[in-house]
């Protein structure tokens, strides 16, 4: 868990965001084109367990409150659905992250996928809830399940890439200015 | 503890709490299918949309050019100048091939179009929707086209959807693929009502029919007009299967669309006229 300066949120979220921003534009288009016209990456997902596993800010909430406003720009899905299941998710994390330790690859793979599932899970009650329609959770299940591990293979990968990111600006083991 | 620990733990609970609880109201409070954009939102999109119509635009381009370069990597000069000339007859032939279905196809949206009344609007697919259980499509035109929220969409095959967010240069179309999205329907040769919602594998499913009505494969389902936002009388699809229970007071009729969802191309946004148009109309009537 590494801290990070308030101030340096700002620059750090500008350069995550442009990157969903491309991802996202990337595989609105071309995932289509190539025939893969119902299979996309929650790529917004990753980006939000990332930012749960790794920083350590108070501004966490509002930091995946953003991410989810600009993956709302590219789906008719609420923001609402996103933001309340990251922060759930945020929440169950701070129970078991003493326990969690994300230095060899197949234990990045194995609690990356737990996570993505479980935010499947949380996602789906408050559907169900919403709209009182349990078709559409099995629907979401069966998309989500093969890209879930899709992108747990590549997050080994993906996180060192964000760390490389976000690295300079970490503060591991010692305080930030909070 | 250190001091600054505890405030900083303080804060983020705080934060946790109050986006959690805004996310939790507006979830509760949003209407599921249609959302009112925000300017900030909609200037957004109109940015980014042009991305995406710029990507899905240059990937055949470059198709092309990685095409035509690994075939002509290994070969000689001449071989080259001989290809090329063929390359280049092909992608003209391909070209006009192409250029001769978009004509038939628009001749026929045109066919379409002419017998109704409302007025039309032509779009082209620029990009499909970020998350792989939402069927939506983003089409290149907005409310400076005319199109508002709950505008029908459809090609000349039949019904696409209709309009559920919209932009001054862009809209997204959720269709009726989508599990949000319900059409009060009815079988065009018994006239019986069903609602037809989205289904998994392509297809729709039409529920509320009564058991006791004979329908068979091949029925063709239709718009019946109540509901206010889509006209009346637009083909849905053919009835591919029929459930029937030996209880319960209805049957399960899976419906195939007329359109195919990775098949869309151009589309046609209908506007109907607005009050003040229907009397400005009626006022020219009058006047001649």
């Amino acid at each position: 868990m590494n801290k990070v300066k308030t101030i340096d949120i700002f620059p750090l979220m500008g350069i995550t965001l442009l990157l969903l921003i491309i991802l996202e534009v990337f595989m609105t288009t071309l995932f289509p084109i190539v025939g893969l016209t119902s299979f996309r990456l929650p790529l917004h997902v990753f980006l939000v367990l990332f930012l749960a596993f790794n920083i350590d800010t108070p501004y966490i909430s509002i930091m995946i409150l953003v991410v989810m406003l600009v993956h709302s720009l590219f789906t008719i899905e609420s923001w609402a659905i996103g933001t309340a299941t990251g922060i759930f998710v945020l929440i169950i994390l701070s129970y078991v992250r003493g326990v969690l330790h994300l230095s060899a690859p197949l234990v990045t793979i194995v609690v990356t996928e737990f996570f993505l599932l479980l935010w499947n899970l949380i996602s789906s009650i408050l559907i169900y809830f919403r709209y009182n329609n349990l078709d559409i959770i099995l629907q979401r299940l069966w998309v989500f399940i093969p890209a879930s591990i899709i992108l747990s293979l590549l997050a080994p990968l993906l996180f060192g890439q964000l760390t490389r990111i976000w690295q300079g600006r970490m503060v591991k083991n010692s305080a930030g200015d909070l | 503890m250190d001091i600054r620990d505890d405030r900083g733990r303080r804060l983020k609970l705080f934060w946790n709490f109050v986006i959690l609880v805004t996310a939790l109201f507006v979830l509760a409070k949003q209407e599921p299918v249609v959302e009112k954009t925000s300017p900030f939102d909609a200037f957004l999109i109109d940015i980014l949309t042009p991305l995406q119509s710029s990507v899905s635009g240059s990937y055949l381009e470059v198709r092309n050019f990685f095409q035509h370069y690994t075939l002509s990597v290994n070969a000689s000069k001449e071989n080259v100048k001989l290809q090329s000339k063929i390359e280049d007859y092909q992608k003209r032939l391909f070209h006009v091939s192409e250029i001769e279905k978009e004509n038939e196809r628009l001749k026929s949206l045109l066919d379409f179009v002419q017998e109704r009344e409302e007025q039309q609007v032509f779009a082209q697919v620029v990009a499909y929707d970020a998350s792989s259980e939402h069927k939506v499509i983003r089409i290149n035109k907005g409310e400076s086209s005319g199109i508002t929220l709950h505008s029908p969409v459809v090609t000349s095959l039949g019904l696409v959807g209709y309009v559920s967010r919209v932009t001054a240069h862009y809209a997204d179309v959720l269709t009726l693929f989508d599990s949000n999205n319900r059409v009060d329907g009815i079988i065009s040769r018994m006239r019986t009502h069903g609602i037809v919602e989205g289904d998994s594998g392509g297809r729709c499913i039409m529920k509320y029919v009564p058991r006791t009505r004979p329908l068979v494969l091949g029925d063709i389902v239709i718009t019946s007009g109540l509901g206010r936002i889509y006209p009346k009388g637009i083909k849905i699809g053919v009835v591919s299967e029929i459930e029937r229970d030996f209880y319960g007071s209805s049957q399960t009729i899976y419906v195939t669309p007329s359109v195919k969802f990775s098949e869309i191309e151009e589309l046609i946004v209908l506007i109907s006229p607005t009050e003040e148009n229907k009397k400005e109309q009626v006022d020219e009537e009058v006047k001649k």
